[in-house]
This record gives C-alpha cells, sequence and structure tokens, in this order.
C-alpha cells in the first residue's frame, strides 16, 4: 500500500472512529427503549432445562427385564449345549496318544488294558475254535453227497472241455 | 462476578434441581447480555421488531442448552455465533414472508438500505447521530457481512482487534483484513456516491 492509499485509509478510520460514538449511543437508546418488555418476555418464556437424574432401580426397569430375559435364554442355551452327546471319536494311534497326554493315564494303565483286551480276545479265540471242531465232527458224520455223473461220463465232461480248449486255441 | 462464573452458578444450580435460583441466576445472565446483543440485531436487522424476536431467539436458546456449555470458547462468542445464526435466519423468513404476502421485497431491501432511518425508527433516536455518521453508517450496513461485523465490533462495541477476533471465532489477522478491505470499500462507496471523505471529514 503506498502513502497516499495509507493516508486514505487512516482518514476512513478516523471517520468510524469519530462516528462510532453516536452510532453506539443511538443503538443503545433504541434497545433501550425494548429492554424491560423484551426482558420480561423472554423471562416469562424461559424454561429451566431438566437435569438429566440419576438411575433409580425404577428408571432401569424397562432396560433391565430385556436384558435379563436374554441373559437367561443364552444361559440355557449354553447349558443345554453341554449336555449334548460327545461325538465319536475315531481312536487310532495319534488320538490314543492324545487321549494319554491329554488324560490321567498312565502307560501302565495302558498296559493293563491291553492285557485285559488280550485276554478277553484269547477266550474269545479259543471258544471259536472249539465251535470249528464241532462243526468238523458234524460234517463227518454227515452221509457223503451223492453224485448223479458216472466216472466215465466225468472223463468224457473233462476231454469235452480240452478238446473245445484245444479247439478255441485253434481258431484264435 | 464474570459471564463464566454466572454460567457455572448456574449449572451448579440446575444440577441440585434448585429451578427458582437457576432462573434467576439466569434472568441476571440474560440481562448482562441483553445491551450488546439487542445493538448488534438491531444494527443487521434494520428492524426494532425483528431485532426484539432475534434477541429473545438467542436468549431462548441460550437458556435451553446452558446445561450443557463446555466453555470451550467464552460465552461472548457462543452467544456471537448464535446470534449471526439467528439474524440471518430470520432476515431470510422475513424476506420470504414478505414476498409471500405484501410482494414488496424490493421495497422492503430499499428501506432497510435507507440505514439509519430504518435503525432509528423515531425521530427522538435519529437525532442522536448526525448527517455524517447517518452516510457512514449507510456505508457500513452495505459491507459484506464479515466485514461489517468487524467494523461493528471494533468500531461500533469499542473491541480490540484482539478482543473482536475472540468473539468472532477467527484471528487477529482474519480481522485485520476484514477492516482493511471495509475500509477500502467504503472508501470506493463514498467517492461512488460523491460523498469524498474531504466533505465528511
Amino acid at each position: 500500500m503506498d502513502k497516499t492509499e495509507t493516508e486514505k485509509d487512516r482518514r476512513i478510520d478516523q471517520l468510524l472512529r469519530a462516528t462510532a460514538p453516536e452510532v453506539r449511543a443511538a443503538l443503545t437508546a433504541v434497545s433501550l427503549k425494548s429492554r424491560d418488555r423484551v426482558l420480561a418476555s423472554i423471562i416469562d418464556r424461559v424454561e429451566i432445562p431438566q437435569q438429566r437424574r440419576a438411575l433409580s432401580p425404577v428408571h432401569l426397569r424397562p432396560v433391565a427385564v430385556p436384558f435379563a430375559l436374554a441373559a437367561a435364554v443364552f444361559v440355557l442355551v449354553v447349558l443345554f449345549r453341554s449336555e449334548e452327546q460327545p461325538a465319536v471319536v475315531k481312536l487310532t494311534e495319534s488320538t490314543l496318544e492324545q487321549v494319554s497326554e491329554d488324560s490321567s493315564l498312565t502307560a501302565q494303565d495302558f498296559v493293563e488294558m491291553h492285557e485285559e483286551f488280550v485276554a478277553d480276545t484269547g477266550s474269545l479265540w479259543e471258544e471259536s475254535g472249539t465251535m470249528f471242531a464241532e462243526l468238523e465232527q458234524s460234517e463227518e458224520e454227515l452221509d457223503p453227497p451223492e453224485f448223479s455223473l458216472t466216472a466215465e461220463e466225468m472223463y468224457d465232461n473233462q476231454t469235452e472241455g480240452v478238446m473245445y480248449g484245444s479247439e478255441d486255441k485253434s481258431n484264435a | 462476578m464474570t459471564d463464566e462464573e454466572l454460567v457455572r452458578e448456574v449449572q451448579e444450580r440446575l444440577a441440585l434441581r434448585q429451578s427458582a435460583e437457576a432462573r434467576q441466576s439466569l434472568g441476571c445472565l440474560v440481562e448482562r447480555q441483553y445491551d450488546w446483543l439487542m445493538r448488534m440485531c438491531l444494527f443487521e436487522t434494520s428492524s426494532r421488531e425483528l431485532a426484539e424476536e432475534c434477541v429473545q431467539q438467542i436468549m431462548l436458546e441460550l437458556t435451553k442448552s446452558i446445561g450443557s456449555f463446555s466453555f470451550r470458547s467464552s460465552l461472548k462468542t457462543w452467544l456471537f455465533a448464535i446470534a449471526r445464526r439467528t439474524v440471518k435466519r430470520h432476515r431470510k423468513r422475513h424476506y420470504r414472508l414478505l414476498s409471500f404476502f405484501e410482494r414488496e421485497q424490493e421495497e422492503f431491501r430499499e428501506e432497510c438500505a435507507r440505514g439509519v432511518d430504518a435503525v432509528f425508527p423515531d425521530g427522538e433516536t435519529r437525532r442522536l447521530v448526525s448527517e455524517r455518521g447517518r452516510r457512514v453508517l449507510d456505508g457500513v450496513r452495505r459491507l459484506a457481512e464479515a466485514q461489517r461485523q468487524a467494523v461493528f465490533l471494533h468500531y461500533y462495541e469499542d473491541l480490540s482487534i484482539e478482543e473482536t477476533a475472540r468473539r468472532m471465532g477467527c484471528s487477529a489477522s482474519s480481522v485485520k483484513t476484514h477492516l482493511l478491505r471495509a475500509r477500502k470499500k467504503l472508501r470506493s462507496w463514498f467517492d461512488e456516491h460523491g460523498e469524498g471523505m474531504e466533505q465528511l471529514l
């Protein structure tokens, strides 16, 4: 801003400062005229805002009831789910190892369990052996099967089969 | 007691649910803020009725929201922002109503632009302002919103640059720029209307 511009700006500033008190006084005079009336109407219309009260049990009831119901349903669902039968586990070596790691069973327990199993299967084997022996004995007691074909017929059948077989081979 | 202390007192009384005491403190606060708010609304609207409406609206907003006032700015800055918004809204509504009922919007604008005569409706208050003061006020009221408000606060309300900035919620340099531009516009306006500064000074 050059000198003349600064000078003009200063003069406008002076003009504003010089006229400000009278404008302010006139504005105040107008506002004072309606002051009491406006203030009275404002005070009449003032609504004291209600501060939010602390939540008492009565206030909590509408909120608490649905929450309590939801919590009860959740607990019931969890309980029912825990009573369901566990899924069937296919026992493999790895699962057995896992079980031995997870459970309190020791190696000695497994050895004992194995011996019991062997003893059980041994007795089963013995039982099955006696059953087979009984079956053999009963078969022997039965009559030998009756064959309708004679020895010659059987021979013929056998030779025919050989011949057909040789014919097939010669054809091929 | 400062404005902020009074606000705290109102808040405490509201918290203790002392309605009568809160109302009393609130009344005191409203009374304290009334004068400058009314001057601003008068200056901005050029109509006493409209200014009264605006002040009532501002005060009601103050009483409604005082419980949640968080002291992030001063009370006056907060009120200034409310006042600016309220004046704008009322002006728009007034123009709309006028154009709808009377179809004389342009006439009303001209009346507003007449300045001092519109602001001071009766002869008694009009006499308080000299011819020179009237012309200056006429020019000032034609400025852009931010410039006009900076001039109002700095010159007519006699606030310092820093106080004006605080009230307007902007920096001091912004206020200086607004004032500089306002003076430049006024100068060109005076020159255009054959009212050179030499005559006025």
